[in-house]
């Protein structure tokens, strides 16, 4: 179980994050809980693992650890780097180049267990059956990043830290570690934070999301909760949420919403963060957005022109235009119903969105 | 033929092992500190270990000579209290060798220490590793090759040390008198032969060592 709160301001940036581990007293006490920060690069996740680990020390604030403190600038304790029981994977790996593989993980061993016992475990698990006399340099990327990972819980930390471990692998590599990842979480039995600003990798991986933008918090919560209904702005943008308009709640009942963007009116489900005449951000996913092929009443219909396509992987991007506003709506568009319903541009097209899928975010 | 006294020689091979093991252990806390440690002074310091390669060996030979001397209270104390004489004995030697070699062998020491990664460093500190297993068992096997460069240009500047060592340990046939300055002597003394001979043994004897610590330094990683 964690708590912290840490500060650390230099010139032109500064962090203050807190945090308490949500396993502690729940459901999930004693069970290894991933947390994920997750935001832009250079917000401040990195620093905020490193300030935890002791590799930079926090100008403020505090760390509790299982009931130890590991920092506390007020009392002036500052744990040191290799008293902390904290298993740490590099962005870069960090392997020990002059040892091979058994020789890196055999390092992170304790003295009291059976180290031969415990290599052969760690081999078994991260698929390193036959590299153990490899040195670094004869290893691919991932398998580095599995002899990374095997040392830090070599050792047996109370803590494991993984800094945007999978982001210098290919997509095919970055997969196959992610399986590796969540059978190390089923069975590993402490709180793991991981740093990424991969969306997908955070949604596979999270049990729980702390989004961070600008050195502190924007939202922190369950994966479910932040993924499916963000309650911030930049949450949603960083989730991948096109569609954010500046609005006004215009009208409100028990049943529904009525919000006003450029005097467009948009019918929402109920929040109750807001109250009438409250300024909010719509925010709509590409894919709720939907094309109306007969007059079937739907929420939210809109007449729009289609002012620019995109082809993507497997979709169709479609960015229509309201008429006498600035905004666009992006709408993504399976290939083959593009090339059925002819959708070109400068094509007058009516979409709808249910009201359900629309969300607000402060 | 004339018999050549290999004394000079074999005193220079002794005092350059001697100089160059006290550069190497001084030496290499010193660059460790330089390359690891942000401290107040540091400047200060980087400057003063330095002064040997920058000013005169004959002005080095003279601080030296002033502050091991029987005049002074450290040279009174070493000969008084621990019965070891330094100014005019082959200990001399080894002081001036030590104290002109040092830098050259903290320069190449101290960036083959900096430039190891500090992530790989913290990644053992995090395994719970002391700071002297980390220097043992990371640091130090990660910037050897630069640490025996420093060593093999510390034992070549010893060797080849004059100036400082004649001010310091004199010119004592026998007793201080090393290759270098043997050297001197007989080119002084129109003994072309002996020179010619210590010259060529000199040069064979550093260009074998300087090969055989490339050969086991070569870069493996």
């Amino acid at each position: 179980m964690i708590g912290f709160h840490l500060k650390k301001i230099f010139t032109d940036f500064s962090v203050d994050i807190g945090f308490s581990d949500p396993s502690r007293g729940g459901e999930r006490e004693g069970r290894g809980h991933l947390t994920v920060l997750f935001g832009p690069s250079g917000t401040g996740k990195s620093l905020t693992l490193n300030m935890l680990s002791g590799i930079i020390t926090p100008d403020d604030g505090y760390i509790w650890l299982n009931g130890d403190e590991l920092f506390n600038r007020e009392k002036g304790i500052n744990v040191p780097m290799r008293k902390r029981k904290i298993g740490f994977v590099f962005q870069e790996y960090s392997l020990f180049p002059h040892f091979t593989v058994a020789e890196n993980i055999v390092y992170g061993i304790n003295s009291k267990a059976d180290p031969k016992k415990k290599l052969g475990e760690l081999l078994e698990l991260f698929r390193l059956n036959g590299k153990e006399e490899k040195y670094p340099r004869e290893l691919s990327g991932g398998q580095k990043q599995r002899v990374a990972i095997a040392r830090a819980i070599a050792s047996d930390p109370k803590l494991l830290l993984l800094d945007e471990p999978l982001s210098a692998l290919d997509e095919r590599i970055r997969e196959k570690l992610q399986q590796d990842l969540l059978k190390l979480k089923s069975f590993l039995r402490i709180p793991v934070i991981y740093v990424t600003h991969n969306l997908q990798e955070a949604f596979t991986l999270a049990d729980h999301i702390i989004v961070v933008n600008d050195g502190s918090i924007v939202e922190s919560g369950e994966k479910e909760m932040i993924f499916l209904n963000p309650r911030k702005r930049l949450t949603a943008k960083f989730l991948g949420v096109k569609n954010i308009f500046p609005c006004t709640v215009a009208e409100t009942s028990e049943n529904y919403f009525i919000c006003d963007f450029d005097g467009i009116k948009v019918k929402t489900n109920p929040d109750s963060r807001f109250n009438e005449g409250d300024k909010a951000f719509l925010c709509i996913k590409p894919p709720d957005i939907r094309l109306i092929i007969n007059d079937k009443q739907v929420d939210n219909i809109f007449e729009v022109t289609v002012s620019h396509v995109i082809p993507l992987e497997k979709t169709q991007r479609i960015f229509l235009k309201f008429p006498r506003t600035r905004f666009n709506l992006i709408m993504d568009l399976e290939k083959l119903a593009c090339e059925k319903w002819k959708i070109e541009l400068g094509d007058k097209v009516k979409v709808s969105m249910r009201k359900d899928r629309i969300f607000l975010a402060e | 033929m004339e018999r050549i006294d290999l004394f000079p020689l074999y005193l220079s091979i002794k005092v350059s092992v001697i100089a160059t093991a006290i550069s190497f252990f001084i030496g290499l806390a010193i660059a460790w500190v330089m390359a690891k440690k942000e401290f107040v002074g540091k400047n200060f310091l980087d400057a003063l270990v330095m002064q040997p390669l920058i000013i005169p060996p004959t002005v080095l030979g003279y601080y030296l000579l002033v502050m091991l001397g029987r005049t002074s209270p450290l040279g009174r104390f070493l000969e008084d209290s621990l019965g070891l004489p330094i100014v005019f004995t082959w200990k001399g030697a080894v002081v001036a060798a030590a104290v002109a070699s040092m830098p050259l062998f903290i320069k190449p020491a101290r960036s083959a220490i900096e430039s190891v990664d500090s992530h790989i460093e913290n990644a053992a500190r995090l395994l719970g590793k002391s700071e002297l297993k980390v220097f043992t068992s990371i640091t130090f096997p990660l910037a050897k090759r630069g640490i025996l460069t420093g060593g093999v240009m510390a034992f070549a500047r010893a060797m080849g040390d004059f100036g400082t060592t004649l001010m310091v340990a004199g010119n004592i046939p026998g007793k201080t008198q090393t290759a270098s300055i043997a050297i001197y002597d007989a080119v002084q003394a129109n003994n072309t032969f002996l020179a010619n001979i210590l010259v060529l043994i000199i040069t064979i004897f550093s260009i074998s060592v300087l090969f055989w610590v490339n050969k086991f330094t070569k870069g493996k990683y």
